[in-house]
C-alpha cells in the first residue's frame, strides 16, 4: 500500500494531479481545523474537570464546531472605519495561503505528495516565513493599538524562532544529504540496526542529539504557531486578542483556520523529519497504510501541543527572546556542530 | 513552617538550587524549567481521566437546598396584611394595599386559623429589584412571605417580573378601597375616628430627594431655552 | 521613606532615549479589557512595550453605597454591605455588624462569635481562590482558574446550605446570625477542609512553582514596605512586603485572639520581598492558616440561641460615632458610623482596602512592560465593587 503511486495508477498528467491534490489539501485542512478545534475544546475541558461541548449534534456535541463555523460565515463582516481597507482585506489571505502552501510538499504516503521538490524543507521554511507578513499587515491595517502590539510581537517572535527551527531541521538534512521530504522519509527506512523498525527514525538515530533537536524543534514550533506558552501575539489577557482583534466573521475564521492548519503543519513536519512520517514503526505493521501512520503521528504531536497549552502560563515577550537566543539557539548550534562533525567523519 | 512547606510541595531551601558558575546555573535553570513543565503536565494528565466536576445543566440539576433564597414567594391566603415585610424591605419593592371590610362583612378565617381582618387588595412585588436578602421572610409572623429555591423565572421584559400576588383584580381592589374609604368618611362625618385604611407608600424607605417641583421648574430652562 | 520623598507621577512624561524625543502612545486599558478584573480603566502611557505611566480611572461601578445607607435603618444596610466586596460578603457583613455592635454595646455569645469566624475564614479561602485563579489567568494559565473555581464552588455550597445564598449572604446580623447551622453542616464543613488541604499542593504543582510562572512574577512589581505603608496598603499586599500586620492578631475581634495561627509575610523566596510572587504566595499560605482557624473554631462549638441578642428595633440608638476595622481578604476594611439617635445612621464612611491598594498601582507600574502591568494588577487583587462602592 505504501508503494502506491497515484501518478502511475491513474496515468494522469502531473498538472491534473496537482490540481486534484490542492483540492484535497484545502478540504483536508478545513476538516482538520474543525476537528482540531473540537479536540482542543474537549482536551481543555477534560484537563479542567469539565465536559466541553455536549449538546450540538447529539453524541458528545460533535457538531459544535461545524455550527460555530457556520455562525462565523454568516456573521457581518465589519471593517473598522479608519482601517486600511485594502491591507485589512488582504491580510487573512496571505496568512492562509502561506500556511496552506506548505502542505504541498508534505508527504502523506511514501509517494503521496503534492510535489516532491528537491528543496522541500527549504521551501517549507521559506513559505512559512511569509505568514509573518500577513500578520504584520493585519495588525497594522486594523488601526488598533492592541492589534499593532500583537503584530509587532509576532514579527519579532516568528523571525527569531526560525533560526532554532532551521538549525534543528538541518540535522536530518545532514544525515540524509538531501532536502527532499521524500528522500528524508526513505532514509529513515534503514540504518545500522535491522531495517523497517522505529529505531531507524531520525529521532533515535544519533542519541541524544537528534532527540534534543526534536524537542527543540517542537518547542520552537510552538512559538512559530503562536501557541501557549509562546502565544504572546494574541495573549488575550494582555492584548485582548492580538493582531486579529478587529477581525470578524469569515476573515476571523481564516486566521483561525490558518492557526490550526499551522499546528498540523508543524506536527506533520516533525513527524516526517524525525518520526519517519508514513513509515510504520515495525515491519509487521506495514499493512496499515502510510497516510494513517502519518496522521496518527501528527495527531499525537497536536495533542501534546494542546496539552501544553492547557497546562502552562505564558512567557513574557523579553523572556521569549531570552529563551530563543540564550537557550534554544546555543543548544541547536552545539547539536548542529556535533552532527556535522560526525557526518564528515563517517563519510571519511 | 518547614513542614508546611514540604506539605505544600515547596522545596525547603529558598532557591531551588543555585550555582556560582554561570554555565551550571544555566543548565540548572533549563532543567528546572523543563522539570516543572513536566510536573504541571502530570497534574493535567491525571485530570484527563477524572470524572468531570460540572453537570449538564438542563438535563441534570444539582441539589438546591430547600432553604436556598432564589425567589420571594407569597402565600396570599396566609397574609394578614400587617405590612411588616413592606417596612423591612431594603429595596422597597413590596407594595401592599389593604382595606378594612365594611361593617357586617366577614372575610373568613385564614388557613392558619387566624381571622382575616383586612382585604389584601394588592400585594405587588417587583422581583427585578429584589436583593434576595430574605429580611421579609424573617419578619413575617404568619409565614406568608418566604424565599423558595426556584431560580428559573426569566421573562422577556422587566414588567413581567412585577407580580401581583393578591387574589383581587384591579376593579375589585378599587371597589374595596373605595368602600372602605366611603365608610371611613361616613364615620368621620359622625365622629373623628382612627384611620382605617392604610395604603402603603410604594417606596417608603428610600428617601426621595425633597425637590420642590415649583422651584425646580422655575430654575429649569424650558424647551426653547428661556426661563419659564 | 517618608511620603514626600516618594515620587508621585504627575502629568505625562515623554520618553527620551539618547536625545531622541519620541511621542508617548496613550493606550486605554479597560473598562472592557479581559484582565482589569471588572470595570477598571487604566490609562497607559507607553513607549513600545514599556509603560512609563499608568493612571487608574475609577467610578464605573459607583452605586452610592454611603448615600443609600443614610436612608436605611441599621439592619437593612447589611444586605447592601454584601455588595461592596462581593467575593467576600461575609467579611463585609462582619465589619459593618461589629461596628454597629460597638455603637450599641452588644456582646454576642460564643457560638455566634465562632460561627462568624468560620464564615469569615471560609469566605477568605473562597476569595483567595478567586484571586489565585484570576492571577493565573492574567499570566496566561487557564487551568488553575478552573480548579480554583471548582473548590470555591464547594465553599459556596456550604454557604448555601447555611444561609440560603451563594454570593450575597446577608448572614451576619447585628447581634447574631440569620440562621443557625446544624451538626450536619459542621461535619460537611470539616469534610471540605479535609478535601481542600491536599488540593493546595495541586495548585502549587501546576502554578506556584512552575518556572514560567516564577519568571513572570518574581522580581516584578516590587513594593517596598515603606511605600506600602505610605500608600495605606493593607492585607496580603502589605504583608507580602514583609510587614507583619494583621488585624486578626494585632487588634483581635470576634474572638480571634483564641485561635492559633500565623501571620504570613512575604520572604522574597523566589525574588525580592514584595514582588508579585510574594503577594501570590502569601495568599496561598493564608488559605492554609484559614483552614487551621476554621478547624479550631468548629472544635467543640457550644450550643446557644444565636438570635438572642438581635435588637428588636433601632429607634433608640446611642448618639455618637464609631470606627471599627476588620481584616478582609483584601485588607483592612473600616466602617465609620455617625449616629444621631434616629434609626438611620447620619453618615457611613467606608475605608475600603482595595481602593487603597489600587492607589499604589501608578508607583508599581512605572517603567514596567505591559505584560508585567497585567501581573501587577492581578497580584494586588482588586474588587471593583469595593473600590467604587
Ligand atoms: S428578599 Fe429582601 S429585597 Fe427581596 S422582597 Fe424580601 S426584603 Fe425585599
Ligand atoms: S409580613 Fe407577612 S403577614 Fe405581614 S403583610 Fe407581609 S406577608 Fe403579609
Amino acid at each position: 500500500m505504501s508503494q502506491f503511486n497515484p501518478l502511475e495508477a491513474f496515468n494522469l498528467p502531473i498538472v491534473y494531479w496537482q490540481i486534484i491534490w490542492a483540492g484535497i489539501i484545502v478540504a483536508f485542512v478545513t476538516v482538520f481545523a474543525l476537528f482540531a478545534v473540537y479536540l482542543e475544546r474537549k482536551i481543555s475541558a477534560y484537563a479542567q474537570d469539565r465536559m466541553g461541548p455536549m449538546e450540538t449534534g447529539g453524541w458528545q456535541g460533535w457538531a459544535q464546531t461545524i455550527a460555530d463555523a457556520l455562525k462565523l460565515l454568516l456573521k457581518e463582516d465589519i471593517i473598522p472605519e479608519l482601517a486600511d481597507r485594502r491591507l485589512f482585506k488582504l491580510a487573512p489571505y496571505i496568512v492562509f495561503a502561506g500556511s496552506l502552501g506548505v502542505m504541498a510538499v508534505i508527504p502523506f504516503g511514501v509517494n503521496l505528495i503534492g510535489t516532491d521538490l528537491n528543496i522541500g524543507l527549504y521551501f517549507i521554511l521559506a513559505l512559512s516565513s511569509t505568514v509573518v507578513i500577513g500578520i504584520l499587515m493585519a495588525g497594522w491595517a486594523s488601526n488598533n493599538k492592541w492589534a499593532l502590539y500583537g503584530a509587532m510581537r509576532s514579527a519579532a517572535q516568528m523571525v527569531s524562532y526560525e533560526i532554532p527551527i532551521g538549525l534543528s531541521l538541518m540535522l536530518p538534512v545532514l544525515l540524509t544529504g538531501s532536502l527532499s521530504m521524500i528522500d528524508i522519509t526513505n532514509a529513515q527506512k534503514s540504518g545500522i540496526l535491522a531495517d523497517g523498525y522505529f529505531w531507524n527514525w531520525y529521532i533515535f538515530r544519533v542519541p541524544p542529539f537528534t532527540l534534543i533537536a526534536f524537542i527543540l524543534y517542537f518547542w520552537a514550533s510552538l512559538a512559530e504557531t503562536n501557541r501557549t506558552p509562546f502565544d504572546i501575539p494574541e495573549a488575550e489577557s494582555e492584548l485582548v486578542s492580538g493582531y486579529h482583534t478587529e477581525y470578524t466573521g469569515i476573515r476571523f475564521a481564516m486566521f483561525f483556520l490558518a492557526e490550526y492548519a499551522n499546528m498540523f503543519i508543524v506536527a506533520a513536519i516533525a513527524s516526517v523529519v524525525f518520526l519517519g512520517g508514513p513509515l510504520a514503526p515495525a515491519p509487521w505493521l506495514n499493512w496499515i497504510p502510510g497516510p494513517i501512520w502519518m496522521l496518527l503521528k501528527s495527531l499525537v504531536l497536536v495533542f501534546i501541543q494542546m496539552w501544553l497549552r492547557w497546562t502552562l502560563p505564558r512567557v513574557r515577550v523579553d523572556q521569549l527572546m531570552h529563551i530563543c537566543w540564550k537557550i534554544f539557539l546555543p543548544l541547536a548550534l552545539v547539536n548542529f556542530i556535533v552532527i556535522a562533525t560526525l557526518v564528515v567523519l563517517w563519510q571519511k | 513552617m518547614a513542614e508546611m512547606r514540604t506539605a505544600l510541595g515547596m522545596p525547603i531551601t529558598h532557591q531551588t538550587k543555585t550555582s556560582k558558575n554561570p554555565i551550571i546555573q544555566w543548565i540548572l535553570d533549563v532543567w528546572e524549567g523543563f522539570y516543572t513543565v513536566l510536573v504541571g503536565m502530570g497534574v493535567t494528565w491525571r485530570h484527563f481521566f477524572r470524572k468531570p466536576f460540572t453537570v449538564q445543566y438542563p438535563h441534570e440539576k444539582l441539589n438546591i437546598p430547600k432553604q436556598a433564597r432564589q425567589r420571594v414567594h407569597v402565600d396570599i391566603d396566609l397574609c394578614g396584611g400587617c405590612l411588616q415585610c413592606d417596612k423591612i424591605c431594603p429595596a422597597g419593592i413590596i407594595k401592599i394595599v389593604t382595606a378594612k371590610p365594611v361593617a357586617g362583612e366577614d372575610l373568613g378565617v385564614r388557613p392558619n386559623g387566624k381571622r382575616r381582618a383586612l382585604h389584601i387588595a394588592e400585594f405587588t412585588i417587583d422581583h427585578s429589584k429584589c436583593l434576595y436578602c430574605g429580611l421579609c421572610e424573617t419578619v413575617c409572623n404568619d409565614d406568608a412571605i418566604y424565599m423558595i429555591p426556584d431560580f428559573q423565572y426569566t421573562t422577556r421584559s422587566l414588567e413581567q417580573l412585577v407580580v401581583n400576588y393578591s387574589r383581587y383584580s384591579p376593579e375589585e381592589r378599587d371597589r374595596v378601597v373605595a368602600a372602605a374609604a366611603a365608610e371611613k368618611a361616613a364615620k368621620q362625618a359622625s365622629k373623628p375616628a382612627v384611620p382605617q385604611t392604610k395604603v402603603s407608600d410604594p417606596q417608603p424607605n428610600i428617601p426621595s430627594p425633597s425637590v420642590d417641583s415649583d422651584v425646580f421648574n422655575e430654575k429649569c430652562p424650558g424647551p426653547d431655552g428661556e426661563f419659564k | 521613606m517618608p511620603l514626600q520623598e516618594i515620587e508621585i507621577p504627575l502629568g505625562i512624561r515623554t520618553p527620551n532615549t539618547d536625545g531622541i524625543v519620541g511621542e508617548a502612545m496613550v493606550l486605554n486599558m479597560g473598562p472592557q479589557h479581559p484582565s482589569t478584573h471588572g470595570v477598571l480603566r487604566i490609562e497607559l502611557h507607553t513607549d513600545g512595550e514599556v509603560v512609563f505611566e499608568a493612571i487608574p480611572h475609577l467610578g464605573y461601578l459607583h452605586r452610592c453605597f454611603e448615600k443609600i445607607c443614610e436612608g436605611l435603618p441599621y439592619n437593612q444596610i447589611v444586605p447592601y454591605t454584601d455588595r461592596l466586596d462581593y467575593l467576600a460578603s461575609m467579611n463585609m457583613n462582619l465589619g459593618y455588624v461589629l461596628a454597629v455592635e460597638k455603637l450599641m454595646n452588644i456582646e454576642v455569645g460564643e457560638r455566634v462569635q465562632r460561627l462568624r469566624v468560620v464564615m469569615a475564614e471560609l469566605n477568605r479561602i473562597a476569595s483567595h481562590l478567586v484571586a489565585l485563579g484570576t492571577f493565573g489567568l492574567d499570566i496566561g494559565a487557564t487551568t488553575p482558574f478552573l480548579y480554583c473555581f471548582r473548590d470555591r464552588e464547594k465553599i459556596l455550597d456550604l454557604f448555601e446550605k447555611a444561609c440560603g445564598a451563594r454570593l450575597l449572604y446577608n448572614y451576619i446580623w447585628i447581634g447574631g446570625l440569620a440562621r443557625d447551622v446544624d451538626e450536619n453542616w459542621i461535619n460537611e464543613c470539616i469534610e471540605f477542609l479535609d478535601y481542600f488541604e491536599p488540593k493546595i499542593k495541586e495548585y502549587n504543582d501546576l502554578l506556584s512553582f512552575n518556572k514560567i510562572f516564577i519568571e513572570r512574577t518574581a522580581n516584578i512589581g516590587v513594593l517596598p514596605p515603606e511605600v506600602a505603608i505610605a500608600y495605606g496598603c493593607t492585607g496580603p499586599t502589605l504583608r507580602a512586603s514583609g510587614v507583619k500586620w494583621d488585624l486578626r492578631k494585632d487588634e483581635p475581634y470576634s474572638g480571634y485572639e483564641k485561635y492559633d495561627f500565623n501571620i504570613c509575610v512575604g520572604e522574597g523566596e523566589k525574588g525580592t520581598i514584595g514582588d508579585c510572587w510574594d503577594r501570590y504566595w502569601v495568599r496561598v499560605l493564608e488559605m492554609v492558616e484559614s483552614v487551621k482557624i476554621v478547624r479550631q473554631a468548629l472544635d467543640n462549638i457550644p450550643q446557644e440561641d444565636i438570635s438572642a441578642k438581635i435588637p428588636k428595633n433601632f429607634n433608640k440608638m446611642p448618639v455618637g460615632d464609631v470606627y471599627f476595622r476588620t481584616e478582609t481578604p483584601r485588607g483592612e476594611i473600616g466602617f465609620y458610623i455617625m449616629s444621631d439617635g434616629t434609626k438611620t445612621p447620619y453618615r457611613i464612611k467606608v475605608r475600603s482596602p482595595a481602593f487603597c491598594n489600587l492607589s499604589v498601582l501608578p508607583v508599581l507600574a512605572r517603567d514596567q512592560l505591559i505584560a508585567d502591568l497585567v501581573a501587577i494588577v492581578g497580584s494586588i487583587d482588586i474588587v471593583l465593587g469595593e473600590v467604587d462602592r
